[in-house]
């Protein structure tokens, strides 16, 4: 997968360019719209992570000329500015996402794969799992290693994402804004509390713990220590 | 950046007063003086024409007694007349071939030609000019035997042309005095209010952002000139209020940015300052991320709070249910509580659909349930209720916590306000919270306040209007 970030930050962009390189992406770094156009334009990407405030040439410009000159690749923007009429302007130019600055990395990989997902084939499963842990999704009922887990409903809504995005970080935002439609930042430990229920259900009776907590960024559920 | 206007005399305020009311003053003396002369000279010629025509009727009286006998009537009329000390009289009497019959001694030389009766039969009154202010009478009449004669009856009117003359002289002398007491009085009048303008002008100029204790000093004039000082100084008031608040949001938020700022360089200085394990690393970055992103929260509240200060908030408006949310957050909610072993309940929850913002209202419920939960002790108890009248909604939070002062209650709801200012690490917030719910219940028209409970801890209320 061949990524073009367009970011003047040179600490922005050195960040995000590490943190893609180590999932596996394959990352090329422009540092003005100009270039970021001409590199759009030449080259084959998969998708495009674009800042709005950028010199030479503004990331709605780039993007509109872009679209223009016919290239489709997929284009998530990255702004500073969470006023809603730009987050519209982008949208309708052709972006797919956008993400208001400062984000959290594991933020910005939900989206980027979210994003280069939106192409494929949705195959709707009826069933999820890791390691021991099933999903019935049509029932809505989990069970690990042959054993039942009563789940409330939220329990079970959370339990549903970490299971979808197994083996990626997810914030404590992301899971607000995920599982209870919640979109503000909170600084109390909320969200601890609810992962923390559902380890007593999940996890507690078992060996191999699943949900891990990465301290400082949120928690990720994967069959692996 | 001060505006100074280098007034020209002409343009000065006094003196343009002083030029209104004096060219108004002078237009309606002017005017009065004529209308006074024109009535007093029409008056005084009216007498006079009714003194010629009164001494024509004598005239004809006097014939009758006399029989017509003309030349004895015309002698007599000038010997009763000889002694008219005021406007002496003079008469002509021609014939019917308009040659002079008698006329008295005097007339002679001035009854001149326009006297020709040829306009007979006429009451006609003919002045005759300014170099002979004469002012005759003339009618025709006839003696028994059917000759008509034609009388004319003349005097002098020098004496109102002296008396209009005279006039016309106080005229002259009193308007140019009226003009200089006119312009006099209204420069020394207004002189006063210009200095309250100049001193206005000055002062104001004086004052900027550096020096907003200044004021105007109010004239005791009790007139629009006091309450204009007035007002100015009561805008510089606000003025000064909100360039203090500025200055001491700007502390504010320095101090409150400081604080973890320095707890993050101290921790990120002692794990570097020697070898460690793999394990002390990463809780030293994770302790760190977590102080990153309670400054990544609080410069978003600040973002948020300018914007409601910009008036930039946008506050989209879907009809909600109030009562949906406030069970939804009570679920949300209710592990953190259990988890403090705290009594967790809805006391009443209506069903009322208000058309706001689902993300405002989140974070205004959410931050008092919060609040509640973080300041109430193990085995306490929370009850939230949501009530509606026909005209407002009120969502209530009591608690059984810790209480706030009542010295403090007033100020909870203001900007980095934080009742116990020893508070601190997990349960010290970024004291913005609390503002923001007032904020936003203010966007919606509506209030927050809180009130100390009977027994302990506190009610938080909101009230929103239903009909913006």
């Amino acid at each position: 997968m061949r990524i073009l970030l367009v970011e003047d930050d040179a600490g922005a962009s050195r960040f995000i360019r590490k943190g893609l390189h180590e999932e596996g992406y394959t990352v090329d770094v422009a540092f003005d719209g100009e270039e970021g156009l001409h590199l759009a334009t030449s080259q084959n990407y998969d998708l495009i992570i674009m800042d709005v405030m950028l010199p030479e040439m503004s990331g709605f410009a780039a993007l509109k000329s872009a679209r223009k000159k016919g290239v489709m690749t997929p284009v998530i923007f990255l702004t500073a500015r969470d006023e809603k009429e730009d987050v519209v302007h982008g949208l309708e130019l052709g972006a797919d996402d956008y993400l208001i600055k400062p984000f959290s990395f594991p933020e910005l990989l939900a989206r980027i794969k979210a994003v280069l997902r939106r192409g494929q084939k949705d195959i709707e499963l009826s069933k999820l799992s890791v390691g021991d842990l099933t999903l019935n999704i049509i029932n809505r009922t989990a069970r690990r290693a042959e054993k039942d887990i009563e789940l409330s409903a939220k329990e079970y809504s959370l339990l549903e994402y970490l299971m979808r995005n197994a083996r990626q970080i997810l914030t404590r935002t992301m899971i607000l804004e995920q599982v209870w439609g919640y979109d503000f930042d909170t600084s109390s430990n909320i969200i601890d509390v609810h992962i923390n229920r559902l380890r007593m259900k999940i996890d507690r009776d078992f060996q191999t713990k699943l949900i891990h907590t990465i301290k400082g960024v949120g928690y990720v559920l994967k069959d692996e220590k | 950046m001060s505006l100074k206007t280098k007034n020209s005399y002409w343009t000065r305020l006094d003196v343009k007063l002083t030029i209104y009311y004096t060219s108004i003053l002078l237009v309606l003396s002017i005017m009065l003086c004529s209308f006074f002369f024109y009535r007093l000279s029409h008056n005084l010629l009216k007498q006079i024409d009714k003194i010629l025509k009164d001494e024509s009727y004598e005239f004809l009286n006097l014939a009758q007694q006399n029989k017509f006998d003309l030349l004895r009537t015309c002698r007599i009329f000038d010997q009763n007349n000889a002694h008219r000390k005021y406007y002496p009289v003079y008469i002509r009497l021609l014939s019917p071939n308009n040659t002079i019959y008698y006329e008295t001694n005097s007339a002679a030389k001035l009854l001149r030609s326009p006297f020709a009766a040829n306009r007979i039969p006429v009451l006609e009154l003919i002045n005759l000019g300014r170099s002979h202010p004469y002012r005759y009478y003339q009618d025709t009449f006839s003696v028994p035997n059917g000759t008509q004669y034609t009388l004319q009856v003349a005097a002098d009117i020098e004496r109102i042309k002296s008396t209009l003359r005279n006039l016309l002289e106080n005229i002259a002398i009193v308007i140019p005095l009226l003009f200089i007491l006119s312009v006099g009085w209204g420069l020394f009048f207004s002189q006063k209010y210009r200095a309250i303008v100049s001193s206005t002008v000055a002062i104001t100029n004086r004052i900027t952002s550096q020096n907003l204790q200044e004021r105007l000093p109010v004239p005791a004039t009790n007139d629009e000139f006091q309450s204009l000082s007035i007002t100015i100084n009561s805008m510089i008031d606000r003025l000064e209020r909100s360039f203090s608040e500025i200055k001491q949001f700007t502390a504010d938020v320095s101090h409150e940015l400081r604080t973890p700022l320095f707890a993050l360089k101290g921790e990120l200085e002692i794990a570097l300052s020697q070898k460690r394990r793999d394990e002390e690393y990463r809780d030293a970055i994770a302790e760190s991320l977590e102080r990153i992103n309670f400054l990544i929260k609080m410069v978003n509240d600040l973002l948020l709070i300018a914007r409601f200060d910009e008036n930039k908030m946008d506050l989209a408006v879907t009809p909600l249910n109030l009562g949906e949310i406030v069970r939804d957050l009570h679920d949300f909610f209710l592990p953190m509580a259990q988890e403090k072993k705290l009594q967790f309940s809805i006391e009443q929850c209506d069903d009322v659909v208000l058309p706001c913002d689902k993300t405002r209202i989140h974070q205004l419920f959410s931050n008092l349930i919060d609040n509640a939960i973080k300041f109430t002790m193990e085995g306490g108890s929370i009850a939230l209720s949501l009530a509606a009248d026909n005209r407002a909604v009120q969502f209530r939070v009591r608690d059984t916590g810790i209480g706030i002062p009542a010295a403090d209650i007033p100020h909870i709801f203001n900007r980095f306000y934080q009742s116990d200012k020893s508070r601190s690490g997990a349960s010290r917030g970024s004291g913005l919270g609390l503002h923001i719910c007032k904020r936003i219940a203010e966007a919606y028209r509506g209030s927050v306040r809180a009130e100390s409970n009977q027994g302990a801890g506190v009610t938080a209320i909101v009230t929103l209007p239903l009909h913006a």
